[in-house]
């Protein structure tokens, strides 16, 4: 092993000397045609060029400043739910890690062979961001697929956004561990075992699930489920914000507000209805 | 000399100090001399913009994260799904090309574990910080990198 090491070392010296010997190659190049002579490179045209550089570098880092401070005002802290971690496994695909990088973007990986699935975060003070978390959707810029899966609203929209500590503490964990992210007491009508729970892995794919052992996933539409002793009812929508029109056989209708799960975007609410009849989501206004 | 002042002098020393050394890296990684020149561009650019809201400590270990890091995306984006072309000699040495040209076909993970161990000559501890990853972990990719070029070269 040792001697392949070795060689290793004297191929990484000697590539990146090609390397330099073909930079520098290039510049003559240019400076040739544009000067017609064969001094390469003058010293006035390498002063030229490094303040050519040092102004670029300047006038970005200006630009950049501007920009960070235009947006003091809407800018996120690392509180702010900016992550997405998606809710399911890519079929096929295993489960390579994570990382975020020092702008604060936040990189997912899976991969099936020589295909690889890459869930990237916005910037901080990206304005998509803002967005996306207005509106609870995403936009395509966020996932960056190099395989044959498609990337539409059903994927975009089964990201749960966490704060950097939250994705953290859930792509810390390696193997196939499992927790329970998050527990959040649906709205509504007082019913017991109504809570919704975050829990899995990366490897195995996140669940949200109910109490009662009702899971959830995106793109069923508005739907209520049985729960308790049958005249509780579960009301869910992949919309949000949604209000649930729900009609009972006496003829009366009652309106209940739907709210999202921290980080997800999809309605909740618990109705106690007897003699229940149907129900309808409509979105507010 | 206002703080924003010394900031940029010391990206504009940065820069001519560590543009060469930062693109041979960047270039031993993605395999591409165009794409190196990108990433150290889109690096320095990322740099300037992280010294302008705080203050970096050891700027040349942040600047080679930002490198890596970026050569990596890089290497993601251009290797997938398209498969990478056969890579072009780059020395006059037979025996170099062929093991430069077997190292760019190792999944970019292992290349770029190997690329740090072997070219920039870091310790395990300053792999892992770089690929954010435990020092176990950079370990066992420089173990799996260099078995899979043994048994590469073997065929």
């Amino acid at each position: 092993m040792n001697d392949l090491e070795d060689r290793l070392r004297h191929m990484y010296t000697r590539v990146a000397e090609s390397a330099d010997t073909a930079f520098e190659a290039d510049t003559t190049i240019v400076a040739l045609r544009a000067f017609g002579h064969q001094a390469a490179r003058p010293a006035w045209r390498i002063a030229v060029a490094a303040a050519a550089a040092l102004a670029l570098l300047v006038g970005g880092g200006w630009l950049l400043r501007q920009r960070v401070a235009d947006n003091d005002a809407a800018s996120t802290s690392d509180t702010d739910r900016i992550y997405g971690i998606p809710m399911w496994v890519p079929e096929g695909y295993a489960y390579q890690g994570a990382s975020i990088d020092v702008d604060g973007v936040a990189t997912l990986e899976w991969r099936r062979g020589p295909d690889s699935l890459l869930v990237r975060s916005g910037r901080k003070d990206d304005v998509g961001i803002a967005g996306a978390m207005a509106t609870m959707t995403m936009t395509d810029a966020m996932v960056a697929v190099f395989a044959p899966l498609p990337v539409d609203d059903s994927l975009l929209g089964m990201l749960w956004m966490v704060d950097a500590a939250t994705f953290r503490a859930v792509t810390a964990k390696a193997g196939f561990v499992k927790d329970e992210w998050q527990r959040w007491d649906v709205p509504g009508d007082p019913i017991d075992g109504s809570d919704l729970t975050i829990t899995g892995g990366l490897q195995t794919g996140m669940r949200l699930s109910v109490d009662l052992g009702l899971g959830w996933s995106a793109r069923q539409g508005c739907r209520s489920q049985q729960i308790g002793n049958g005249y509780e009812l579960l009301l869910m929508s992949d919309k949000w914000p949604v209000d649930f029109k729900v009609r009972l056989y006496d003829g009366s209708v009652r309106v209940i507000t739907g709210e999202s799960p921290p980080g997800l975007f999809g309605a909740f609410a618990t109705v106690v209805a007897s003699n229940f009849r149907s129900v309808v989501c409509r979105e507010p206004g | 000399v206002s703080i924003i002042d010394r900031r940029n002098d010391e990206v504009a020393e940065l820069y001519s100090t560590q543009r060469a050394r930062m693109t041979r890296l960047a270039f031993v990684i993605t395999g591409s001399q165009l794409s190196a020149q990108d990433v150290v561009h889109d690096a320095f650019f990322r740099f300037a913009r992280a010294t302008s809201t705080r203050e970096i400590h050891e700027p040349v270990a942040y600047l080679r994260t930002i490198v890596v890091n970026t050569a990596r995306t890089a290497v993601r984006r251009t290797a997938r799904p398209v498969p990478q072309p056969e890579p072009a000699q780059v020395t006059s040495e037979p025996e170099i090309d062929e093991l430069w040209a077997v190292v760019q076909r190792l999944p970019e993970k292992y290349r770029t574990a190997l690329a740090l161990r072997f070219y920039a000559d870091l310790g395990e501890q300053e792999m892992a910080e770089q690929l954010g990853c435990r020092p176990g972990t950079v370990k066992s990719l420089v173990h799996r990198g260099l078995e899979l070029l043994r048994k590469e070269l073997e065929r």
